[in-house]
């Protein structure tokens, strides 16, 4: 029995002994504004968002502040995994006790995450996550900056229909979350508007590595277009592959914003060209402050600007408004009055940065007012590479209902 | 498998003699306090998440560790047990309580299915098979709409009792935290069962222990099946606590998560199990704010403690306990002899 109760009191000693590591809650320092972060780190998605965020606040510290505090960010890597995610954001809405969460990227991973912050009675604000139900739940806590996928769909809809002019779509899509709702929310758009059913809709494992017997049944289905949904290596892999097994430079290839991100261009090289996709920011866009912004990306991080830095850059900038206009006490005890005040700030904010049209929200806890980006851009590749080019093709600002 | 069961339920009346309930009974009271004495929310939370894992680590000690069987598709069944229960509350609106015992039931079934290799493959093969029936539950989840597909199924309600909803983890530790306990009990008392006996003797070797009268086959079944009772139970208790799912929730390097629990608590040792699950959970924790060092820091920690403690963690307390005793037999006969 005794060998039994010291065997129970080292496993309680060794539980308690880790738990004190998490004893320690946020500093209390009136001087600090601390916000808290949860992306996914290890994909680029994450890290150019974050590198995007975080040059903004270095910025914002090093010229005094918001208000005269100084921000604080504690990041915590979601990769991309809902548990993690949901651990992430707890700890940070109850243990460092943030006065706001930014995140997550990946949307399985914001979707559990939403009912957390609305409980915790903590401001959320996503700059990545684009499926609709984020904002459908109904919580008053939470903002977008991303383009919602519905608006993605609708501008991919209205422009393979109208400006493309094409009525045999084939769709060749991956199981990845974003992939797979941006396209289905095309073939219903197309479905319910205009009566057009696919040539071809397969659905791969997201990391497949061959296509080609999607693609060779999309070539016998002689399409106008082809829609390739995937994330990056994945549409790179599905472009290539399609010219492999002879589909024609006429056939259209079609892309979910995950072509807009730079190593897309860089790895597919010149077979992208002519390859469309629907994204919220463009670097050829020849208006001086985005010129200027590519420019700062350019010097700092050596790449082509694509919409990771620039969401990033736009939410920053929207964060740092709302947090200069709210009335933030900042001490322990006026915590949660301290986050309902940012939560009304950022329901006021309006603001048109480097991404397309601009970012502005409201009150109500619904998608309406809590989408903020609205304004998609469909873009053509005009050349691949480390220093691709784009084309506008058209800009679509979905009205507010 | 009836018979096996019957078997099993046996052998259960005959374990009232070897422990008893009132200790635990004990632990379940001291660790109640608990939620009313942490810090914070996020404590409990993590406390929670502790348990689960402790009681994934528990099951997979008694088909690896006991019966020596390896299995790498043990996410699989915790997936089975997850999505069983949050199907059958939305979509039957059935109760936790009695969505729990039925999800446990059905991971049970498809633990059968997943031991069902073991009677004619081993080591390395029968790692793979395990591995590949895993992975199909996951890949079959992400391209099944009826199952949320890549977007997860939401809105998983939160245990009830009356109008008393589980709804926050201070609420659900109190389910969670004594059915945990209940797990690693009963474990104790499998082990030292004739079952358990049996297990071992499987393990160690499974033509002598043919040759001595174990049924292999049968008590291979029992292991997975048990082991399955409990990746179902706590994938249900994981989706009634985060509400919501997701394939991506039951992958490869969860399993990997889950088998670093039990190898660096020590293969076979209860207790290391749950140390294993313990110090897992909290290392991962510790290095939360050095997302660029996580895994590496993870990785590195696990690596050495297998290289410098080999039988993991139960394997020093073993040697630690017997040296105790050792030591104190041999002060006892100096003692005897200056007398």
């Amino acid at each position: 029995m005794k060998l039994k109760t010291l065997k129970v009191a080292m496993l309680a000693t060794v539980m308690l002994t880790g738990l004190s590591g998490q004893m320690g809650t946020a500093t209390a320092d009136e001087d600090v504004l601390h916000l808290g972060l949860t992306f996914w780190f290890r994909g680029e998605t994450g890290f150019k968002n974050y590198k995007a965020i975080e040059a903004r606040f270095d910025e914002v510290n090093a010229t005094g502040g918001i208000n005269g505090r100084k921000v604080k960010i504690t990041a915590y890597d979601a990769e991309c995994k809902p548990n993690v995610g949901v651990d992430n954001v707890t700890k940070l809405a109850y243990s460092d006790r943030v006065l706001l969460i930014i995140g997550a990227g990946c949307s399985s991973v914001t979707l559990p995450t939403v009912p957390i912050s609305a409980k915790a009675k903590v401001p959320q604000i996503t700059s990545m996550s684009s499926n609709r139900k984020i904002t459908e739940m109904g919580s008053e806590w939470i903002f977008r900056t991303s383009v919602s996928d519905r608006f993605y769909s609708l501008a991919m809809g209205e422009y393979i229909y109208h400006t493309l002019g094409a009525r045999k779509i084939a769709y060749i899509y991956s199981t990845d979350a974003a992939a797979n709702g941006f396209t289905k929310g095309v073939i219903e758009y197309l479905r319910d508007e205009y009566g057009l059913e696919p040539v071809l809709d397969e659905v791969y494992q997201y990391k497949s590595t061959d296509l080609r017997s999607q693609l060779i049944k999309a070539k016998a289905a002689d399409p106008d277009a082809l829609m390739l949904s995937d994330q990056p290596p994945g549409i790179v892999l599905g472009v290539r592959q399609s010219y492999e097994v002879g589909i024609p430079k006429s056939v259209t290839r079609l892309h979910t914003s995950a072509a807009a991100v730079t190593e897309t261009a860089v790895l597919a090289g010149d077979l992208i060209e002519g390859s469309t996709f629907v994204t919220t920011f463009s670097a050829d866009n020849p208006d001086p402050k985005i010129q200027e912004f590519v420019k700062w990306v350019r010097d700092t991080y050596g790449e082509t600007a694509d919409h990771l830095y620039a969401q990033g850059d736009d939410m920053a900038a929207i964060l740092i408004s709302a947090l200069s206009k709210a009335d933030i006490k900042n001490t322990p005890e006026s915590l949660a009055e301290d986050r309902a005040a940012i939560r009304d700030a950022l329901a006021q904010e309006s603001f048109t940065g480097v991404s397309a049209g601009p970012i502005a929200f409201c009150r109500e806890p619904t998608p309406d007012c809590r989408d903020g980006n609205r304004t998609v851009m469909v873009l053509e590749y005009i050349s691949g590479g480390k220093d691709y080019k784009t084309r506008i093709i058209e800009a679509v600002t979905v009205p507010r209902s | 498998m009836s018979e096996a069961l019957s078997g099993v339920t046996g052998r259960f009346r005959r374990l009232h003699g070897r422990f008893t309930l009132g200790p635990w009974l004990v632990g379940i009271a001291v660790l109640s306090p608990f939620p009313l004495l942490a810090g914070n929310l996020y404590q409990v939370h993590l406390v929670n998440v502790i348990f689960l894992n402790i009681m994934i680590a528990t099951g997979l000690n008694i088909v690896k560790g006991f019966c020596g069987q390896v299995t790498v598709g043990h996410f699989g069944l915790y997936a089975i047990g997850a999505y069983s229960s949050a199907l059958l509350s939305i979509h039957l609106g059935v109760s936790f309580w009695v969505a729990l015992p039925m999800a446990i039931m059905v991971t049970g079934v498809a633990g059968a299915i997943v031991a069902m290799p073991s009677f004619r493959l081993e080591g390395a093969y029968l790692a793979l098979a395990t591995l590949g029936m895993g992975e199909s539950v996951r890949i079959f989840i992400s391209a099944t709409e009826f199952l949320g597909a890549t977007f997860g199924i939401s809105n998983i309600p939160y245990p009830q009792i009356g109008d008393f909803l589980f709804d926050t983890p201070a609420r659900i530790y109190y389910i969670i935290m004594p059915l945990s306990l209940v797990g690693i009990f009963l474990s104790m008392n499998i082990l030292r069962s004739s079952l358990g006996r049996a297990f071992k003797a499987v393990r160690d070797d499974p033509i002598s222990a043919a040759t001595s009268g174990v049924d292999v086959r049968k008590y291979k079944l029992i292991a997975f099946v048990l082991s399955a009772f409990y990746a179902g139970c706590a994938g249900s208790l994981y989706a009634h606590l985060v509400t919501y799912i997701h394939p991506e929730n039951f992958n490869i390097l969860i399993m990997i998560t889950f088998l670093v629990m039990v190898v660096l608590g020590g293969l076979g040792h209860i207790w290391g199990g749950v140390i294993g699950a313990t110090l897992v959970t909290l290392i991962y924790e510790w290095t939360r704010p050095y997302p660029e060092y996580q895994m590496l820091m993870f990785g590195m920690t696990a690596v050495l403690v297998v290289i410098y403690m080999p039988k993991g963690i139960g394997g020093l307390l073993d040697r630690f306990f017997a040296t105790r005793r050792f030591l104190a037999i041999r002060a006892v006969r100096t003692d005897a002899s200056a007398d």
